[in-house]
């Protein structure tokens, strides 16, 4: 229970700070916000009250943050290994074909 | 029997617009003159392509997206700095032609892919073929 408090507010953490420096033009990888959150998680976890709990929250949120997204960019380059020559073709065939036709 | 015509697509980028958020475009059929937020179609037509005559026409990237009925999303074009209707490999704006019956509601949106400093216009030329009953 404690745990899911965690991880939905590391979410919402993350996609809010996301979120703020998207609308300012400033895109920063979902990756670099993790290792932050994990950095200034870990050294700032220790303190009492409010400012431990977010600090607890960071840490942990941003270790599993970052391993679903380590886990899934092998999952995709292995998947892509294994498929390569498929999608694309399939791609540029399909849309070879559909040029003529009419989608209503 | 079929003819060819344009509807001319404008819209103007805000300064610092959100990038990919949005913009509802005016839709102008070039024989007519009159410019409608939502076309609803006369007759049946189809919209073959999508070009721009220079540079001018589009200083942002940007997007197409091309909605019927105000809700199913057609398809979403290439990036309209691309299409300058006089380069020889221009490519294709969409996948697929893109049919309209009589009554359907045709919607076009405006995707910019970067946020200009200040606002921008953006014009746009759909080559449609008319259906007359």
């Amino acid at each position: 229970m404690v745990e899911d408090l965690y991880l939905i507010g590391y979410g919402f953490l993350r996609g809010f700070i996301g979120g703020v420096l998207s609308r300012f033009g400033v895109t920063v990888s979902d990756m670099t916000l993790d290792i932050l959150a994990i950095v200034i998680g870990y050294y700032f976890r220790g303190r009492p009250g409010w400012q431990g709990v977010v600090a607890k929250v960071l840490y942990i949120g941003g270790l599993v943050s970052i391993g679903l997204e380590i886990g899934q960019n092998t999952g995709r380059s292995i998947a892509g290994e294994l498929f390569r020559a498929l999608p694309t073709q399939q791609a540029s065939g399909a849309r070879a074909q559909a040029i003529g036709a009419v989608v209503f | 029997m079929p003819r060819s015509t344009t509807f001319v697509l404008t819209v103007t980028v805000p300064a610092n617009a959100s990038v990919f958020k949005p913009i509802p475009m005016k839709i102008t059929p070039a024989e007519s003159g009159v410019s409608y937020d939502e076309y609803m179609a006369e007759r049946l037509f189809i919209i073959e392509d999508a070009f721009i005559r220079t540079d001018e026409d589009a200083r942002v990237d940007g997007f197409l997206k091309v909605i019927k009925n105000r809700e199913r999303v057609m398809d979403t074009s290439a990036n309209v700095k691309g299409l300058v209707v006089t380069n020889p490999a221009k490519p294709r704006a969409f996948s697929n032609r893109l049919g309209f019956r009589k009554g359907d509601i045709l919607t076009v949106e405006f995707l910019p892919a970067s946020s200009p400093n200040s606002n921008q216009p953006v014009t746009v030329f759909l080559r449609v073929t008319l259906f007359e009953a």
